[in-house]
């Protein structure tokens, strides 16, 4: 399957199907989720209107461990099968997932100061979080840092299937060890412990980041492949220039 | 003006509450311009380099 | 090993490294339980922490305990197994009231634990104001006050 999807072509035939549909879903989850975020929903018994910081904060976090698994998955595909589409997937999805790791940090120090009384602690969840904030960062580093890009692909590949090993550690460092952090309110044994009024705007927000996502992503793909094509007519320009020479 | 009522004071959180949709607006806003114009960049470059070189072909 | 494609040579060779890793990951994880806890409860505290060393203490403020006076406020800190008294004087957070969770870093002295801060921590239950006060009318209230 992934080989049929893999060729250039039929893949810029199947994202200029999904690329409308995206953007559509994440406009329309974006305007829905502000008004139930800002104005269709209650604040919290204890923490009050700051609890509007977690539609944003909560699935920023979701699309941060989302997107790195994706490019893990990815860089398997490169990995193993060699094919450079499945490497300018992850390339492509590098910066959007570093930018939801970044929201997660700077919301939930702007929600932690007011609620726990300081911007941050060195407790596992929030240095595991950090932790992912770098591993993107390496990974951008790593797969730009080359003069011919394709250099970078393995090594950043590696890179992203060893920081795998921080996702579950995020997940359940608040079950594994003593934080300051709170316990999973939505997937979590029990059913969710948010009200039906706060889970809504959540999950409508998470729709328009996945979108968001898709849409970045799939932009980014397209821009990757004519620059890999554009890098391909110069090097035949500059060698059937010599030749004429 | 009036403290702590009111839609943007948040009931007095309104600072961090601002803030942090603000941050995360302004990081969304600003990688999907670069995606943009990073992408009507290498486009326009691809286009005048497939028109130079048919040009190439027609006279060369 | 011979007769296998590359590609399935290149898949056997990172299930290895992964597989590898995940033990190390393991094992480094468990080495670390104890370190990587961010604080303790007044049990662990009093058991273990010495006097004057710089520990966090972690639990429920206790009902009708807090007192402030003079030099700053004092509460009891409890899991509910041991409750040590708490004293400190400082900007208390916004969550921080009587039932709510509570880790404040500081020193044990005697009996009393000296903080030189406090943070609060909150559990991961999320309602409206109206939905609280029902469930406690109804009598099916779990949470804190």
């Amino acid at each position: 399957m992934f080989d049929y999807l893999a060729n250039p072509t039929r893949f810029r035939a199947i994202t200029a199907v999904i690329f409308p549909v995206a953007v559509v879903m994440t406009v329309t989850a974006m305007c829905y989720g502000l008004y139930l975020a800002f104005f269709a929903s209650p604040a919290d018994y204890q923490q009050g209107e700051t609890v509007r910081i977690m539609y944003i904060h909560v699935p920023a976090a979701w699309m941060a461990l989302l997107a790195y698994l994706a490019m893990a998955v990815s860089a398997i595909f490169y990995l193993v099968w060699r094919h450079p589409l499945a490497d300018i997937g992850a390339r492509a999805m590098a910066v959007p997932g570093a930018s939801f790791a970044l929201i997660t940090l700077l919301t939930g120090s702007f929600w932690g100061r007011p609620m726990w009384g300081t911007w941050w602690v060195w407790d596992a969840r929030l240095t595991s979080m950090l932790i992912l904030f770098f591993l993107y960062l390496g990974y951008i580093a790593l797969a730009d840092g080359f003069e011919r890009p394709e250099r970078g692909s393995k090594p950043a590949s590696l890179l992203l299937i060893v920081g795998v090993i921080n996702l579950p550690i995020i997940k359940f460092s608040v079950d594994w060890w003593n934080t300051l952090h709170q316990g999973s309110s939505v997937l979590r044994f029990g059913g969710p412990s948010i009200d039906p009024a706060m889970l809504l705007p959540l999950l409508i927000m998470a729709l328009a980041m996945l979108g968001w996502f898709i849409c970045i992503s799939i932009l980014r793909m397209n821009t990757l492949l004519a620059q890999r094509r554009l890098t391909a007519l110069e090097i035949r320009g500059h060698s059937s220039q010599r030749g004429q020479a | 003006m009036s403290g702590d009522i009111g839609f943007f004071a948040m009931g007095g959180y309104g600072f961090y509450i601002w803030s942090s949709w603000g941050a995360a607006a302004g990081i969304l806003i600003a990688v999907t311009c670069h995606s943009l114009i990073r992408s009507y960049r290498v486009k326009r470059q691809l286009n005048h380099h497939i028109t130079d070189q048919n040009e190439g072909d027609h006279f060369g | 090993m011979a007769d296998l494609s590359p590609k399935m040579r290149r898949g056997i060779g990172l299930l290895l490294i992964l597989t590898a890793l995940g033990l190390a990951a393991m094992l480094v994880l468990s080495a670390l339980r104890d370190h990587v806890v961010f604080f303790y409860g007044p049990t662990d505290i009093q058991a273990k922490a010495k006097q004057g060393q710089i520990v966090r203490l972690g639990g429920l403020v206790v009902d009708d305990s807090i007192q402030k006076d003079q030099d700053g406020i004092r509460f009891q800190v409890t899991d509910q197994t041991t409750s040590i008294e708490v004293r400190y004087s400082g900007i208390l957070p916004d969550l921080f009231r009587e039932g709510q969770g509570v880790i404040t870093e500081g020193r044990l002295d005697g009996d009393i634990f000296q903080a030189d801060t406090v943070l609060a921590k909150h559990d991961e239950t999320y309602m409206p104001a109206e939905v609280a006060d029902l469930l406690k009318d109804q009598g099916v209230w779990k949470g804190q006050e």
